[in-house]
């Protein structure tokens, strides 16, 4: 039995009126007595019966509470608009839904690092594929134009995810260590250091645990004896660990400059919608202040309009003078740090910290310097185009013939 | 009075009332509902105490947040919290508690 509608009568003989209604075939689903008279629950039918028979006999109804179909349909006969606003809606909907709303560019793979996202979303621009695009887009094609024109990755793939397209790309890694054993090299130091140790796996060693080498100085030379005294010349190979000492700086001021507030504050606001703006409020302004904005949306995704709310706080520069210990803490990292990029600047190879020292002095402009100096061991045996290019390790063995020493 | 000297009478003769429909027919489901057939009106309504109408004399259900549900010519149902049911008799009313 339906109960979609529920009435309220009021009445002094609810009993008489259950009877009647019963008697007259309207069926009520439930009827309850309240403090005035009667409630009932009943069918859209039986509640239009139940009301003219109130009506008859004059007794006040009051409408609880309608639902199901006949109480939307009432819904929409109030708001006749609301079909038309429901389809505007649900079309621009589908418009914006068939759109690109966001590209995402990711990198995979160990050299992840060295991609550049820049470079694939000029590509992807060029390739008229940019927020706003439409969402109908061959992957497998893109993937394979974006593979044509980015020459150092060695997989681009583009897949769309709703209104998201996602780019993955992996950048290529360096090649490996390939050397010509017929082209004949020698192996140079690309730093200056104590050698540690010596191992020679093709050619003659020049050099001996203890020796101090400089920079380009010959470690293994690229012979072999032939016949008799007599040598040939072949591509060195080998690895020559020496001890050697970086240096890095760093200094910072040993006051602070903070912003304190003072307690006076301001709010102000504005409506605005792109470039236009109404102002709602002014606020007061401070010599010094710190602003905060918060921006409140008013239109919703399809009209921009938002209201920008500034929070001005007044404030007043304080110095005050640093925690020294934290202050030496955080030196000690950035001067460490300095000297590592400075090492790898020009050494690319890997290295191993051996001990580190540090120092501390105050400069006469009101700064504290730290001086951190690392030992540090590493293989510094290379090729004349690697001494050349920088001293990576990569280029330690080479296709490319180079002149005999 | 003629047809309760008749019964008295000839009590084999009561089911023939019964097979006219015109007995009152109370079916209970635990103490919370209370089906009635065959009522001929809606005495009292209240939350505590409902007496419907029979042939035979009133039914009278006694409780808590009692309502009427289920509501057709003939025949409710009686939902809440049921404790007490005096049925209808002809030497005078019986109680029969749930």
């Amino acid at each position: 039995m339906k109960r979609d509608v529920c009435l309220r009568v009021r009445s002094a003989l609810p009993e008489k009126l259950v009877q009647e209604a019963s008697r007259r075939g309207i069926s009520l689903a439930e009827a309850r007595r309240a403090r005035d008279g009667l409630t009932v629950c009943l069918g859209p039918r039986a509640a239009r019966r139940f009301k003219s028979l109130c009506a008859r006999y004059e007794l006040p109804v009051d409408v609880l509470r309608v639902r199901g179909g006949g109480a939307m349909l009432a819904f929409m006969k109030r708001r006749v608009t609301l079909p038309a606003g429901v389809a505007v809606f649900l079309a621009l909907a589908l418009l914006a839904l068939g759109r690109l709303w966001r590209v995402d560019v990711t990198f995979t793979g160990t050299a992840a690092g060295r991609g550049d996202a820049a470079l694939i979303m000029e590509a992807l621009g060029a390739l008229g594929v940019r927020p706003g695009a439409s969402r109908n887009i061959d992957a497998a094609r893109l993937s394979e134009d974006l593979s044509a024109r980015l020459p150092g990755y060695s997989y681009v793939g583009a897949r769309v995810q709703g209104v998201r397209l996602l780019v993955e790309a992996a950048p290529e890694l360096d090649a490996p260590e390939l050397y010509a054993l017929d082209d004949a090299r020698d192996l140079y130091a690309r730093q200056d250091g104590i050698v540690e140790s010596v191992n020679v796996q093709a050619g003659r060693a020049v050099v001996t645990a203890g020796d101090a080498v400089r920079r380009g100085q010959l470690l293994i030379r690229g012979e072999e004896l032939d016949r008799g005294d007599a040598t040939r010349p072949i591509a060195a190979l080998g690895d020559v660990m020496v001890r050697s000492w970086v240096e890095g700086r760093a200094a910072l001021p040993l006051r602070t400059i903070s912003l304190v507030s003072t307690g006076r504050s301001s709010a102000a606001s504005r409506l605005s919608l792109f470039r236009w703006s109404i102002p709602l409020a002014e606020g007061e302004y401070y010599p010094e202040q710190r602003v905060e904005t918060e921006r409140l949306p008013v239109g919703g995704l399809f009209l921009p309009v938002e209201i920008l709310r500034e929070r001005r706080t007044e404030v007043r520069t304080r110095v005050e003078k640093a925690d020294e210990a934290a202050l030496k803490a955080h030196l000690a990292g950035l001067a460490k740090a300095d000297a590592r990029i400075r090492f790898c600047r020009e050494n690319p190879g890997d290295y191993a910290i051996l001990r580190e020292w540090l120092e501390y002095e105050s400069t006469g402009d009101g700064a504290l310097s730290a001086h951190a100096v690392l030992e540090i061991t590493t293989d510094t045996a290379v090729g004349r185009d690697a001494l050349y290019q920088g001293g990576s390790t990569a280029w330690k063995a080479t296709n490319n013939p180079e002149p005999r020493a | 009075m003629k047809h309760r000297r008749r019964a008295r009478g000839l009590p084999a003769l009561e089911w023939t009332e019964d097979l006219s429909g015109g007995c009152a027919r109370v079916t209970a489901v635990g103490g919370r509902s209370l089906r009635v057939e065959n009522h001929t009106g809606v005495l009292e309504l209240s939350e505590t105490r409902v007496v419907l109408n029979t042939r035979r004399g009133p039914l009278c259900a006694e409780g808590r947040d009692l309502t009427l549900c289920d509501i057709r010519p003939g025949t409710l149902v009686i939902r809440g919290d049921i404790r007490r049911v005096d049925l209808p008799c002809k030497g005078g009313a019986s109680s029969d508690e749930a």
